[in-house]
Parts: C-alpha cells; structure tokens; sequence
C-alpha cells in the first residue's frame, strides 16, 4: 500500500515470540503485545540482577532495581526506536539506577555497615562441583571466589561495571563504552586497570596463604 | 649523568609503561577487541616478559572462569511482566521523571526514594555551613582581572560547552581580607569566601567539598534543590540572600578540595557529584553531559 508508511511490523503476526531478537521484542512491546515483555523480562532478568547485585552490594536493593530498571524502560517503550542492542540499553539504565543507589548510601553514611557486609555473608547455595579433586578444590575455591568477590567489591565502581560487563555478560568493549557512555578506549583501560588489579591482589593473596 | 643520558633514561622508562599497557590490554581484551596496535605493540614484546605474564594470568584466567560461571548459574530473581505492569499502576510517575533513554539520569523524588538522606546532609551541612552575615567588603572579593595567576582556581570546561565558570576565594580573618591562593594553609581562625563568575551562559549551581578520599560532600545549595546562575559575578550567599563564609566542622583538617559545577539542568547535584567527582575534574569528556562546566581549588586547613 504506496500510502501507508507504517513499519511492516505493525502487520507481522508472530507465532513464535522466542525467536525473535531482544530489539523485535522491544518493539512488539512498544506496540502493545505484553507477552514480548514478558520474554524480554525473563531473558534479561538474571544478567541485570548479577550486574546490580555486584554493584550494589545488597540483594534486596539488586532486586528492586531490576523491577525499577524494566519499570523505566517500559515507561520509555512509547519512545524506543531500535537504534542500538536492548541490552545495552538496559544495562545503560540498571548502570544509573544503581550509580543513584550508591550516591545515595554513600551520603547516608551507612553504605560500609549495611551493603558490603550482606553480600559477603551471603552464600552460594552449592559451591560450585567439585571435579575429579574432590571436595578439598570445592572449598579452595569457594575461598578465592569469595577473596575475588572482596577484591571486587573495592574497585572503583566505574571499573567494577565495566569488568562485570565484559566477563559475565560478553560485551564487546564497543558495547560497554555505549553502556557506561565512555569511549571505547576508556572502556579498554578500565578492562586493563581492573583485571591487572584483581590479578595481582588475588596472586598476592594465593602466595600468602601457600 | 648528561641530559642525553636522561633523555635516554626517560626513553626506556617510556618503553617499559608503554610495552605494560600493552601486555595488560592484551591479557584484558579477547582478540576480538584488540585493535592493530595494540597487537603489534603485544607482538613486539620481550617473549620471556610476555611468556610470565601469561603464566600469571593464566591462573588468575581460570579462577575468573569458574567464577562467571557460578555467576551465570546463580538464581535470577520472579520477576514478570505482570509485576512490572503492576508497578507501572501503583507507582504515578514522578514528575521529575526523564525517559530512560535520555542523558538525564532519572532520579526519584526525595518523598519517594529516600525522605530523610538530603534532608540529613542539608541538616548537617547547614550546621558546618557558618552563615556569616558580614559587610560588603567581604564580597568584594577580587575581580578575575585582579587575580594573581597563581591563584586562580581550575577552569574545566566540556568539549560541547562554551560556558565557562571561575570559582575564586579569597581567605577571611577577623577584619582582613586576602586573596586566596591555590594550595593555602588555612588557620583555625580562617575562613573561606567564595565567588562565582559566569561567562557564556548561564546554568544551574551545585558545590561540593572533596576529601582526599575523593568523598563529595554538597556545601550549595543547602536546600538541595539547584539554584540558576546567571552570566556574571555572583557571591556565594546563604538561603536568605546574605553574603556567607565557609570553614569546615571543627576538627576536620587536611587538604579538601572545592568544586563548583554548572548544569545545563537543575538536577539532583547528588546524582551528578560522585561519577564526575571520582573521574576527576580532569576528564570533563567523561563527565554527564548535563555538565557544563566546573571550576575547582584546593587549601590545606590546619
């Protein structure tokens, strides 16, 4: 229909929701369809809770702030154009959302009693599986997983993101710098800084202890 | 030792940072964003150096390994659409509100989020805030112009912005007042006047005090909410519009460090202090965009 300049989408009946991109999803949404919100909660649920439960250091704030995170970008739905990957969008979101949270308990003066000290006692419910060596490596490591959680709990936050942005959720340094609205070259030097000081206090630590 | 053997000294040491940061990005950075140089610079590298370097890491590689893979496998949270729907009818939307892909980073409302955290520091700061009405000569503080220039203040301003702010001092004592100096050692009987001077366009104020551990504190406002400036010369005045000199609360001293920030916006000033703040005033390219400039000094209270 030469007068009808709508995207094509507005037409397309899917059957099949899981095969869709995050961005297709978002855009369904945007149009109405609340199963692809659905999905794209359930997709994106775990990955932004372990981003802000490692920048927040509090498992109810983490949590509260993916619900306040999917609650902003549903608000903002109307106005979502497909210009980048969802996912940078959302972690760009959950980043400021926890930045404010931080801000926030850092001025309440009470960030170094309260936060830190519930993700350090919170436990793993099964350390990971033990291999071949037996349960003595499960406990090792258990150990040096709880020391590099410590280490990286005392980066700077701006690092911290940018290291759980790379290593846990796999995104590109490109990625990262649209997320964190940094240059790919600051990005590349926060991935440097951190991963140099994380390596060299957990060898410390490693040589201490033998 | 001569110059040349200086020069050459400076050289190497030059070498050996640069041959380091290659060697952490390479062991940082999969391939993938690896960009030429840097492999040609890890290519290049002493291959005992890089061979130890890659021991090391490869320890610290599979630690890291493990570890996001407990991560992954970690529980993600019940949530659903429902709930977020739910949210989206029980909680109205703040009038403050930013949408989320804009540069503003939406803040809740103090009655929302967070009734008491402001209202504490304006508390405190109104205490450690001296509301010193004194004579206009007190604000008569040195023009731009009649500056030493080894006094004046860090003029930072943001790649996008023409604006610029000058943040000046001046030390008062008893009767006397002198011009600041960038680094002073201030007394116990010394206060500090400040004055902001505003080129280009104007803005919306915030201004912290910075300890050595980078900690911000907001001095100004003190009702937290910003106050526009406009182009000029503005004194730094108290909520009734009286001029105000500033010491810190009794007993702190050491080297703190005074910020003052202009915004395109009126925003939470909380919300902007701690990501400019800990980058450093040095790297205005990182700051949020709402930035439009700031101006820094620094004294030593005794």
């Amino acid at each position: 229909m030469a007068g009808d300049s709508r995207p094509r989408r507005h037409l397309r009946v899917v059957e099949d929701l899981s095969s869709l991109e995050d961005e297709e999803l978002m855009c369904l949404h945007r149009d109405g369809d609340a199963s692809a919100f659905d999905l794209l909660v359930h997709r994106h649920r775990g990955g932004l809770h372990r981003y802000l439960l490692r920048l927040v250091r509090d498992t109810q704030r983490a949590e509260e702030l993916v619900a306040d995170t999917f609650l902003k970008i549903h608000r903002a739905a109307p106005r979502y154009q497909p210009t980048a990957k969802f996912s940078t969008y959302a972690y760009t979101v959950a980043y400021r959302a926890a930045l404010n949270h931080n801000a926030r308990m850092r001025h309440r003066r009470d960030f170094g009693a309260g936060g830190s000290a519930e993700l350090e006692q919170q436990q793993r419910a099964e350390p990971p599986a033990a291999g071949p060596a037996g349960p003595e490596r499960a406990v090792r490591l258990k150990r040096d997983f709880a020391r590099l959680e410590a280490e990286l709990d005392q980066l700077p936050e701006a690092h911290r993101a940018a290291f759980l942005l790379y290593y846990v959720q796999d995104m590109s340094c490109a990625e990262i710098a649209e997320t964190l609205d940094i240059s790919p070259e600051e990005a590349k030097g926060r991935l440097a800084y951190a991963r140099k000081l994380l390596r060299s206090r957990m060898t410390a630590d490693r040589r201490e202890r033998t | 030792m001569t110059d040349r053997d200086d020069r050459e000294e400076d050289g190497t040491m030059q070498d050996a940072r640069t041959a380091e940061a290659a060697m952490d990005r390479l062991l940082a950075l999969r391939d993938e964003d690896l960009d030429g140089w840097e492999a040609e610079l890890a290519d290049g590298l002493d291959p005992e150096l890089r061979a130890a370097a890659e021991a090391v890491d490869a320890e610290f590689d599979a630690l890291l390994s493990a570890w996001v893979d407990a991560e992954r496998d970690a529980p993600a949270p019940e949530l659903t659409a429902r709930d977020i729907l739910d949210l989206d009818r029980r909680i109205p939307l703040p009038t403050d509100a930013a949408p989320a892909d804009s540069d503003v980073i939406p803040v809740r409302r103090r009655t929302h989020a967070d009734p008491n955290g402001l209202r504490r520091l304006t508390a405190a700061l109104v205490a450690a805030l001296m509301l010193v009405a004194v004579g206009s000569w007190i604000v008569a503080l040195q023009t731009p112009g009649t500056i030493d220039p080894g006094t004046r203040a860090k003029d930072l301003v943001t790649s996008e912005s023409a604006t610029r702010l000058d943040l000046q001092f001046s030390i008062e004592r008893g009767d006397t007042v002198t011009p600041g100096v960038v680094g002073q050692t201030l007394g116990p009987d010394e206060s500090l006047a400040m004055r902001l001077d505003v080129r280009g366009d104007g803005g919306w104020l915030s201004l912290f005090e910075v300890d050595a551990s980078g900690e911000p504190r907001m001095l100004y406002p003190t009702s937290g909410d910003a106050l526009r400036l406009d182009v000029g010369s503005h004194p730094l005045v108290g909520s009734g519009g009286e001029p105000v000199v500033y010491r810190p609360d009794d007993g702190v001293t050491g080297t703190l460090r005074y910020v003052a920030l202009l915004t395109r916006e009126p925003i939470d000033p909380m919300r902007v202090a701690p990501g400019v703040l800990s980058a450093g005033t040095d790297r205005a390219d990182l700051w949020p965009r709402p930035v439009l400039a700031a101006s820094e000094f620094t004294v030593d209270w005794q």
